[in-house]
């Protein structure tokens, strides 16, 4: 469980209601270090390369983000297509986190490199669980990154 | 002068008939021929004065293609049928035979003289006569009395049966190579009117070439409509005395004749002709006319007409030119219409289909619009539903979390407080937890139904061939539990296979079957069936039951999205006939019911059958 511990999240999220959802459970799922909250796209990328309103501050290593894809100013497919440009943030892990579980929207994201994608359930308890199995998920991805 | 001499014996008249019979049959220019006729004849007759008349027995006129006097060719004026020796020979079609002047005097009062105006003393003409027609004279004179005998006339008759043989045949051919020539231009002035395609343009083409191209003066052409005649277009100085848009009384004159009989009307005379009327006698000196009526389809639209201040200005020739381009302007003028009704109809065409095309891009843009709708409601609605039921769970935790505290603290309220607070903590707040909770559950229900209901409408439909038997027994097979629960007998009858959509059919399928058991009535066994029949453009398929039933009032709710009809015992949301019925509208086909409460519904539906290619 150290390993998950030393993950740093980053939720990228319009809706302050489900990033605050999101956090809790994080948090009940014993992911607590550094989880950083922004509200739309262009904050993610200045957070990813330490600009605008994060200028100065390193980006925490391992990193994961948390991706909304209906979000205002840069959506959640650029910040996903820039990141995966970018070979300075390609290799960090991009789990999407949406209302929908449209089929075509879900191959959008595999095809622009999400490593996992959750759709936001309305049944609270699957949600939970979900954001909780991503906290196992993270236990297994940040060990090969730790070493 | 010639005199009879030795020299025109048999021999030479035997010769001279010969080469007269020769030159009959050979030449085919009458002026040719009356030359060598005379060259001939002037051998073995004495000719002081030598001619050929031709009479034209329609206008009684008598002309000179050939005079000779004293050897001079001598141009005549033509001149009436009259008082002349050459009008009697005409008049009794009999040769004459003059041996004096004083003869001449009995026979006729005064007779005529030409170029040297010197008298003869004898004077010969035989008729011209063809299968019992009279076309003219031939006639030879002497100053000398007594020049021809009896031997002489017999001579010249044979040699007038020869000759007009030869002016017949001339004329003919005369005839036939201008009608030869003139078709020759009728065919230019008919392809270059065909090629005109607006009515006015087109007849004054036409009237323009005729005048050009066929040389007649004065041409019009008038539109014809019912008893309205009116003048379309004219040249020539008749187009100033009635001009265009001029309208002629009803039923007057030739053109009045023609429409009545639509024949053509070929008059060499006006004057001789009672039906002639003259709009302007002062001004208008037509002499001749011809008139041939324009057909479209049988019916008269206008007529020809050709004048002339001459007589006998037209023949039948002329006649057959015109009526041959009246037919060419008829064809053409019909051409014409059908051209402008097919640019109408074109135009029309086009004017539907950029209105099918801008209906399209509207339905398009409405598909898109109610795409976009689904998405909003999946995106946009889902969203505040998740934190709805998020942070009612959060609350619910956060009281159950609280629960023991505030039993603590309940226990420290003087007892009159105590009951109310514990009520709030106990019944109020599970109770609106419960109800935000059901509310969340059910709007997101319906999300998940309008979502689905979409995606069926943008699903891409594989259509295979079905074995329908087997699909509604397998979905028999998951609802045996159902059937037997409720002591439900399902038969089915023989189904005919389909070509459609594996999900789809099986969706309506199951849809239609499950609502069959859910909505049995559950005082008397249930009987369930489903048949089918192929027909030619379609296949059919029904399910009946003995269910419950829908009231008539409710008919219209049947197949809405989210409405429901009757007794609400069976959980659902509402969708299940509306998905039905979207997905039975992509397979090609209808669906419908007969229902009568508490007696059963049947539900019919069709799928199309592919057409055949071939």
């Amino acid at each position: 469980m150290n390993a998950t511990q030393s993950v740093s999240i980053l939720i990228v999220e319009d809706d302050e209601g489900h990033a605050r959802l999101i956090e809790k459970n994080l948090k009940r799922g014993k992911i607590s270090n550094g989880i950083t909250h922004v509200t739309d796209g262009q904050q993610a990328l200045d957070f990813l390369h330490s600009e605008g309103a994060f200028a100065g501050q390193v980006r925490p290593s391992p990193l994961l983000v948390l991706l909304d894809l209906n979000m205002p100013v840069l959506d959640g497919y650029q910040v996903l297509e820039r990141m995966k440009a970018d070979p300075q943030t390609r290799h960090i892990p991009v789990v999407v986190l949406t209302t929908t579980d449209d089929a075509r929207e879900v191959a959008r994201c595999y095809d622009l490199g999400c490593s996992v994608y959750i759709t936001k359930p309305v049944d609270y308890e699957s949600f939970c669980e979900a954001i909780q199995q991503l906290g196992l998920f993270m236990s297994i991805v940040t060990v090969p990154d730790g070493e | 002068m010639r005199l009879p001499g030795s020299n025109s014996g048999p021999v030479r008249q035997r010769d001279v008939i010969r080469r007269i019979a020769n030159a009959t049959a050979a030449i085919l220019d009458l002026e040719d021929l009356l030359d060598t006729a005379y060259r001939e004849i002037s051998r073995i007759f004495q000719t002081d004065t030598f001619f050929v008349a031709l009479y034209d027995d329609v206008i009684r006129q008598i002309e000179f293609p050939l005079m000779i006097d004293e050897g001079a060719r001598t141009a005549v004026e033509p001149v009436p049928l009259g008082q002349g020796l050459t009008s009697h020979v005409i008049a009794g079609r009999e040769s004459l035979l003059l041996r004096t002047k004083e003869e001449a005097a009995q026979v006729a009062r005064l007779p005529k003289l030409y170029g040297s105006m010197k008298m003869s003393e004898s004077w010969l003409g035989v008729p011209l006569i063809i299968a019992d027609r009279l076309i003219g004279v031939v006639n030879v004179q002497s100053y000398q009395p007594g020049a021809y005998t009896e031997e002489h006339r017999t001579l010249l008759r044979t040699i007038a049966d020869l000759l007009a043989v030869g002016i017949e045949h001339a004329r003919l051919h005369e005839q036939v190579s201008r009608r030869a020539e003139q078709m020759a231009v009728v065919n230019e002035v008919s392809r270059r009117i065909t090629s005109r395609l607006e009515p006015g343009e087109l007849l004054r083409t036409a009237v323009e070439l005729i005048r050009d191209r066929l040389g007649y003066d004065q041409v019009m052409y008038l539109d014809c409509e019912g008893d309205r005649v009116t003048v379309r277009i004219g040249v020539g100085p008749i187009a100033d005395i009635v001009p265009a848009g001029s309208a002629i009384p009803p039923g007057a004159g030739l053109i009045g004749r023609v429409t009545r009989s639509a024949q053509p009307a070929l008059v060499r005379c006006v004057a001789e002709d009672p039906d002639y009327y003259n709009p302007n006698p002062d001004v208008l000196l037509t002499q001749s006319e011809l008139v041939v009526p324009v057909t479209i389809a049988g019916s008269i639209v206008g007529v020809l007409d050709l004048q002339s201040n001459e007589i006998d200005a037209f023949d039948e020739t002329d006649q057959l030119v015109l009526e041959t381009l009246a037919d060419q302007c008829g064809v053409a003028l019909e051409t014409a219409r059908l051209y402008h009704a097919m640019q109408t109809e074109l135009h029309a065409r086009r004017e539907a289909e950029q209105r099918v095309a801008r209906y399209v891009e509207e339905l398009e843009s409405a598909n898109e619009e109610i795409k976009q709708f689904a998405y909003i409601v999946s995106h946009d609605l889902r969203a505040p539903l998740v934190n709805l039921k998020g942070f009612a769970a959060e609350l619910r935790e956060a009281m159950t979390a609280l629960s023991p505290h505030i039993a603590d603290s309940l226990a420290t309220l003087p007892e009159s407080e105590r009951e109310p607070v514990a009520l709030l903590v106990e019944e109020d707040v599970p109770e609106a937890l419960g109800f935000i909770e059901s509310s969340v559950a059910r709007m997101d229900a319906f999300i998940n139904a309008v979502l689905k209901l979409s995606r069926i409408g943008r699903r891409e439909l594989k259509p295979e061939t079905l074995d329908v038997q087997a699909i509604a027994t397998e979905i028999r097979s998951t609802l045996a539990h159902q059937l037997d629960e409720r002591g439900a007998v399902l038969t089915i009858h023989n189904l005919p296979d389909v070509v459609a959509d594996r999900t789809a059919l099986e969706q309506v399928f199951g849809n239609l079957l499950a609502n069959a058991v859910n909505y049995l009535e559950p005082t008397r066994a249930g009987i369930i069936e489903v048949g089918g029949e192929r027909r030619a453009t379609e296949t059919e398929y029904w399910i009946k039951d003995n269910g419950r039933g829908i009231a008539e009032d409710d008919y219209d709710k049947v197949f809405a999205p989210f409405r429901r009809a009757g007794k609400q015992d069976v959980a659902g949301e509402g969708m299940g006939l509306s998905y039905v019925r979207t997905m039975v509208k992509r397979m090609g086909g209808t669906i419908g019911f007969e229902s009568q409460l508490d007696l059963g519904t049947t539900f019919t539906f069709t799928i199309g059958n592919p057409t055949e290619k071939r």
